[in-house]
């Protein structure tokens, strides 16, 4: 009879979420958005990037650095260079003044001074109306930077041959080790991911527990909640409510690492439909069946924690007003793991992470992250994981309490005090 | 006297800083319409909320069908709290088979069933509409359906004319009507003794917490009746009789100007009274031993302090 109930109330709180248009709606945006994110800037830096610059070099030097500079620009393909040369005195200022009003014009895009100590000291100036660009400036720094040491070199008397097999290209491809054996995707590829699962699993978090809290509300302002504790115990409604919602949660996130999977195993089809070149530089992420298993565990667990304790904070209220001071207190303890979750993952193995990854409040999302990046072992996620269960158990033991209490005071919202008193007091059912 | 659905045996309930309920006890027979009344605060919500086992007593025992009550019976009883409400987002029929899931009917008995009552409501072409498209009038004869859509044996509703509009109130009584006539104890309360009186068999009167009354309704009257005169006199002579202000024959008046209505003294017989009268002159049209409305009855145990602990009816 009691599961029939129960079935009762988690099936009323699965169906009418699922067929909202708000659950359509962003069940399809959150991928949309995330795949935008991923990709259009992508796209967009590639379409730019690869917009011609025109400059100018104005050599003041009699070396061959300003025909080196001419020619390893233009090899490039990104700039359209032209030398001026100004190794008479005086005429150097003249023409750096009307370079500039070409820049400023827009018939230039800048030009690159090379002055006498060019050489020696590597004193070399840009003026042009993209040296905001920090990746520009970056690019042109790398040719220029090669080229002058080319040169220094070859005065120093290198032979062309050797100075050419001295600077071939160097590729350094970052492979990380899991610290629990076997090694994971590329490295970049999993920052991605474990970014990706932290803030999907706040967000999860953060809008279902909402979503617990204001179910409880409406219970307890129509007074259905009376109806029902009076044919089942009020733990039975909060527990098949927290279910229900988490089920759509789970629900969603696994429509969520669906698109995921689809996004990876098409990455190849994807790159050419979107004429990027680099497929690895599209960073989607591959989702392992551990990582899966993981996020799953700390959703489901994380859910129930947060959204019993939601559920108490719906049930001391009275309104929907009151609810956002009552919510403060779950929120707060759900905040700091997403607020640390960008220090923690500039250094994962260190010990803010390794601190957070215990906290039951912040595992959640600490967690699966940093078991992404590959530097959790099986017994730290054990440890962690035990005391989480831990703790939900005993917040669901008190959540319950409060809840049951609470669900039937009207008029006024209750204090920390009597909160405490029902928490002490026991109640029998 | 026929088998009591629900029995109270001394039934107290403390919250925080007073006594909501004090040893209050009393009996429904099955079959009949019972009416608990009482004024705003008398205990009535916390004594109806724990014959529903929503709350439980500090001391004392609520017994149901002859069992001592709990959830296990809830198929058994409908329940409509005071100022009640619905899931405004979700359609008419899901609600009503909620509801009735939630009393442990199977699913597609529940949805036979709210089909069945929406259209003897006449709201059969609501049926797959949202509850928030529903006017509110439309919306109370939905949350009535969820009551009584397991066919309960028993059906306790709190305070369920405050806020419906006249219509309502109308379709309200016939049901309850019906469903007595089909064998349904009710139990109700209500703070408008109009409605009591009309549909009543026997009736509760709380008033802090305490029983001060309970019976039949004419038995409760008659506890409180006898007692009270209808005079009518002519305008004109004495503004007003002097024995209206002897408190040894008269302990109350309602003076109207040319009627008044009179609550005896102890001890006191209307013929006393009405020798009085004509002793002090009073030009009389109406004399008559008045049985008192429940609204009098009502005033008179629940108005003032002298409301508690005044004799049981």
């Amino acid at each position: 009879m009691t599961a029939a109930k129960a079935w009762a109330v988690i099936r009323r709180e699965f169906v009418t979420r699922v067929r909202t248009r708000w659950f359509v709606i962003s069940t399809i945006s959150v991928p949309a958005l995330l795949f935008g994110t991923l990709v259009i800037p992508l796209w967009a830096g590639g379409r730019e990037g690869g917009s011609v610059r025109r400059i100018a070099v104005l050599d003041a030097t009699r070396s061959s650095l300003g025909p080196a500079l001419e020619r390893e620009l233009a090899r490039t393909g990104r700039w359209v260079v032209s030398r001026i040369s100004s190794d008479e005195g005086g005429r150097e200022r003249i023409l750096v003044d009307s370079l500039s009003e070409l820049a400023i014009g827009g018939i230039l895009d800048g030009f690159i001074l090379v002055g006498e100590r060019a050489i020696t000291d590597g004193a070399i100036e840009y003026h042009g109306s993209n040296a905001g660009s920090v990746r520009e400036m970056r690019e042109l720094k790398a040719v220029v930077q090669q080229t002058v040491s080319s040169v220094r070199l070859r005065e120093a008397g290198v032979s062309a041959v050797l100075l050419a097999e001295a600077t071939a290209e160097v590729k350094l491809a970052a492979v990380a080790l899991a610290r629990r054996g076997g090694r994971e995707s590329s490295g970049e590829g999993a920052i991605v991911l474990a970014y990706l699962m932290a803030f999907t699993l706040y967000i999860a978090l953060f809008v279902y527990g909402q979503s617990v809290l204001r179910s409880v509300i409406e219970e307890k302002t129509t007074r259905i909640v009376e109806v029902l504790a009076s044919s089942m115990r009020p733990e039975t409604l909060m527990v098949g409510k927290v279910i229900g919602v988490g089920a759509v949660g789970l629900f969603q996130l696994s429509i969520w690492v669906l698109c995921g999977i689809v996004a990876y195993t098409l990455r190849n089809q994807l790159a050419t439909l979107l004429d990027t070149p680099d497929v690895a530089s599209l960073a989607i992420p591959g989702v392992g069946l551990g990582a899966m298993a993981v996020a799953v565990c700390y959703f489901t667990l994380g859910f129930f924690l947060f959204s019993t304790l939601y559920a108490a904070a719906g049930a001391v209220v009275t309104s929907e007003q009151e609810a956002q001071h009552a919510q403060l207190p779950v929120t707060l303890l759900l905040v700091p793991g997403i607020l640390v979750f960008p220090a923690v993952l500039d250094d994962p193995s260190g010990g803010l992470g390794t601190a957070m990854s215990f906290i039951p409040f912040s595992s959640p999302i600490i967690m699966p992250a940093r078991w992404v990046v590959g530097v959790v072992g099986f017994g730290e996620l054990a440890w962690s994981i035990g005391i989480l269960i831990a703790t939900t158990g005993i917040g669901i033991l008190m959540a319950a309490r409060i809840y049951r209490i609470g669900i039937l005071m009207y008029g006024k919202r209750a204090t920390v005090g009597e909160i405490a008193h029902w928490l002490i007091t026991s109640w029998r059912t | 006297m026929s088998h009591a659905v629900v029995l109270l045996e001394g039934v107290t309930k403390h919250f925080t800083e007073h006594r909501a309920v004090d040893a209050l006890s009393l009996g429904v027979r099955e079959g009949i319409v019972y009416g608990l009344l009482g004024p705003n605060g008398a205990g009535k919500t916390t004594t109806i909320r724990m014959i529903v086992r929503i709350l439980l007593p500090d001391a004392g025992r609520v017994v149901l069908f002859g069992q001592e009550a709990s959830r296990d019976l809830s198929h058994l009883i409908g329940y409509l709290p005071e100022e009640r409400g619905l899931y405004r987002k979700m359609r008419v029929l899901e609600v009503l088979v909620f509801l009735a899931e939630a009393r442990g009917i199977r699913r597609s008995e529940a949805e036979q069933r709210s089909r069945k009552w929406l259209q003897r409501m006449h709201l059969g072409d609501w049926t797959n509409r949202r509850v928030e498209e529903l006017s509110k009038g439309m919306q109370q004869k939905v949350q009535f359906i969820g009551t009584v859509l397991h066919d309960p044996r028993l059906i306790v509703l709190d305070e369920p004319f405050a806020g419906l509009d006249p219509v309502n109130v109308q379709v309200l009584k016939d049901t309850v009507v019906e469903l007595k006539r089909g064998g349904t104890t009710v139990l109700f309360s209500t703070h408008v003794m109009e409605q009591a009186e009309k549909v009543c068999d026997e009736v509760c009167i709380m008033v802090g917490g305490r029983k001060v009354a309970e019976g039949g309704i004419a038995d409760v009257k008659r506890g409180h009746g006898g007692r009270h005169v209808v005079v009518g006199f002519e305008a004109g002579g004495d503004a007003v009789p002097p024995v209206f202000r002897d408190r040894r024959i008269v302990a109350h008046v309602d003076d109207y100007g040319s009627y008044a209505e009179v609550e005896l003294g102890p001890e006191v017989q209307p013929h006393e009274l009405l020798a009085e009268l004509v002793a002090g002159g009073a030009r009389l049209r109406r004399f008559e031993v008045a049985e008192p409305t429940l609204h009098k009855v009502f005033v008179d145990l629940a108005g003032g302090d002298g409301g508690v602990g005044r004799g049981e009816g």
